[in-house]
């Protein structure tokens, strides 16, 4: 899976890490996974204490997303993840090296030359363990407890991760760094996204939001719904997402719908970098009858970029606020005599 | 045989009723006073957009797809005379999931819109020719019902495997398309698609219910109707071919939609008997309505999200069927 599908109900606090600190992890509810389970499972991350640690010789201690305390004696030299997300945040934070394995989903050249566990969602245990990690990351959800759950019991540290919000992000770049003793990397990190985002967020585009439906998968439909970071990277890019309101985070979502709503903005995500995925599949039905699809008012994003909560989100953010900032250009120029007045361009049906 | 108009007549009216509702209701309203308005182009906009390429199609590909199983799944319980026959008996959906599930994995459902529906009718035809081989292979010149219900087992079972086999190598993205293609749905309904089901199901429709006499005399066993006259193996052998390409060309538009082709044959003949020269058209119209009503439930239940078609088929239709049989016996 290419995300998780835990939620934070309240953001984690997260404060300067010291090397005392435990960083914290909420009360949580877990989603069900929207592509095979319909259960819902209850989660059950336990409100944390700060508690401070005294011994010296486990100075590298975090509380992972399902309330367990994962220590280590030394920072973690040999690094296995799961979760792609996660994967790329243990190369920002400069401890690309400790990997030993990859997934099929980590794409980056640098990764090519290790072994790889193959999909993200069954892992062969008994590769993890030959590769003798001295930490996992691993999903927080249920679905993954058997696999974590041995790996405890031979004595590997896993650290579960669930990551839905941007939030999330930083709150795991925290706890990563303490456990890679990539403290001031981590700092790092979480000032240059902090700076990235305030400077979309600081340069909102002529006129109102423009309405996007963010398609994370085409066949079925499926968006992105509040409580998810690519809710709140189409807010900081200065639109409005116009699945919002849905009762889910990953709602599928009938074609009648998506027609009914009438977005602005279609952004797709294909896989890879496949480009020419995306004009194939317009071509379905419904698809062209879309005003924002036949004004060619769509972009094709890479998945691993965008459907990724992990330290990309900046880069899409980014992306995306260029898009709607031509788009919302292209808008003014229609509104003609009305340019100069930021509040009467925008509409553009 | 009297009543056969009528009751077919009453069905004609069902059907055009749930049609009338199922095209009104959906994520966007259109009142029934409107639909004709809309398609003559009086009414603009996003309503007219949704009806005329959105759920008009739909609702035909559904009187299409629940038709021809129903009306196949009819046939090959005469032929087979076994309760247990339904529509994929020959191995059919099994073949048509490899086909497209073999086309998501591959990757080329995204980039051409017609290789999963053109996957799953190659892998359709594949699988019943292979179980007629076997059949055939295993059972002399005749065709043998018992050999015929067997040899499909044992290729659906075969094709599962490599299904497994298929999902357990594909990535998240295919994974999930394929599993809702399995489920049967109809939301990938167009003119262009319809027409070409249209060319199926018309003369497959047609011949078969040409076959009402034939199939009425093989229910009495096979030598009496070779007494009495009828060619038993070249009429098997026609409504056999015949049948499985109406639900090849279903399974292609619609996926693997279940129950319908089993459930709508066996409760018209609990009500009202089992005569071909009704049976069969009944079983045509009765079953258009089934899938009909199901795919609007699946439509409109969590709006604005979808449910697969097939599930709503089996939801419904088993207790339905079993509030039939503990009443009527068999």
């Amino acid at each position: 899976m290419w995300f998780s599908f835990r939620v934070r109900r309240t953001s984690p606090r997260i404060g300067r890490a010291s090397p005392s600190a435990t960083p914290f992890a909420g009360p949580g509810f877990a989603l069900p996974p929207a592509l095979l389970l319909l259960v819902l499972l209850v989660g059950c991350g336990e409100g944390a204490l700060d508690s401070d640690v005294a011994s010296d010789e486990a100075r590298f201690v975090v509380e992972d997303d399902r309330g367990l305390e994962v220590r280590l004696q030394e920072p973690a030299g040999r690094v296995v993840s799961i979760i792609p997300s996660m994967t790329e945040m243990v190369m920002t934070l400069g401890a690309g090296d400790a990997l030993v394995a990859r997934t099929r989903y980590d794409r980056d050249p640098s990764l090519a030359h290790l072994p790889s566990l193959g999909g993200t969602v069954r892992p062969n245990l008994e590769a993890i363990t030959d590769l003798r990690p001295d930490l996992v990351i691993a999903w927080s959800d249920e679905d993954h407890s058997p696999l974590s759950r041995r790996l405890r019991a031979m004595g590997i540290p896993v650290y579960h991760a669930s990551v839905q919000r941007i939030d999330d992000i930083r709150s795991h770049a925290l706890r990563l760094g303490r456990l890679l003793d990539r403290d001031d990397a981590a700092a790092h990190f979480l000032e240059t996204l902090e700076a990235r985002l305030a400077a979309l967020r600081e340069d909102p585009h002529p006129g109102t939001p423009p309405s996007v439906l963010y398609i994370v998968w085409h066949d079925p439909p499926q968006t992105a719904g509040p409580g998810t970071f690519l809710d709140e990277i189409i807010e900081v890019a200065g639109g409005s997402n116009i699945f919002r309101d849905a009762r889910s985070s990953w709602p599928q979502i009938s074609m009648e719908e998506i027609l009914r709503r009438n977005p602005d903005v279609v952004v797709t995500a294909t896989r890879h970098d496949g480009e020419v995925d995306q004009g194939r599949w317009l071509r379905a039905p419904g698809w062209q009858e879309l005003p924002a699809v036949r004004s060619g008012q769509t972009l094709a994003v890479n998945a691993d970029l965008f459907n990724r909560p992990g330290p990309g989100v900046a880069k899409a953010a980014e992306i995306l606020h260029a898009f709607l900032r031509e788009v919302a250009g292209m808008s003014t120029t229609h509104a003609g005599g009305h340019a100069e007045d930021r509040s009467a361009a925008g509409t553009f049906h | 045989m009297t009543g056969i108009a009528p009751r077919l007549g009453t069905l004609v009216v069902l059907l055009t009723g749930v049609a009338l509702v199922s095209v009104s209701i959906g994520a966007a309203r259109i009142p029934m006073l409107e639909i004709v308005p809309a398609l003559l182009g009086q009414i603009e906009g996003t309503s007219r957009s949704i009806l005329v390429h959105l759920r008009l199609p739909r609702v035909v590909l559904a009187i299409g797809v629940g038709g021809a199983l129903a009306l196949a799944g009819t046939t090959f319980q005469a032929l087979l005379r076994n309760p247990l026959a339904e529509p994929y008996v020959l191995g059919i959906s099994g073949g048509a999931a490899v086909g497209a599930v073999a086309v998501l994995v591959a990757g080329l459902g995204a980039r051409l819109p017609w290789a999963v529906p053109l996957g799953a009718f190659v892998g359709a035809l594949l699988a019943m020719f292979l179980v007629l081989r076997v059949a055939r292979a295993a059972g002399g010149s005749r065709l043998d019902s018992r050999v015929l219900i067997l040899a499909g087992v044992v290729v659906g079972a075969f094709f599962n495997a490599i299904i497994l086999l298929l999902l357990s190598i594909a990535d998240v993205e295919s994974f999930r398309s394929a599993i809702f293609w399995m489920m049967g749905n109809l939301s990938g309904a167009t003119w262009g698609g319809n027409l070409l089901l249209a060319l199926y199901i018309l003369p497959g429709t047609i011949l078969l219910l040409a076959l009402a006499r034939p199939f009425d005399l093989l229910a009495r066993g096979e030598d009496v109707a070779f007494h009495l006259g009828v060619r038993v193996e070249r009429t098997k052998l026609l409504a056999y071919l015949v049948a499985s390409l109406l639900v090849a060309a279903a399974v292609a538009f619609a996926g693997v939609i279940g129950f319908v082709g089993l459930i709508v044959p066996h409760a018209l003949r609990l009500l009202w008997g089992p005569g071909h020269r009704l049976l069969l058209p009944a079983s045509f119209l009765a079953g258009a309505a089934f899938l009909l009503m199901a795919d609007t439930v699946a439509r409109v239940v969590i709006a604005p999200a979808e449910l697969p078609t097939g599930v709503i088929t089996a939801l419904a239709g088993v207790p339905l069927f079993v509030f039939l049989l503990v009443r009527r016996g068999v």
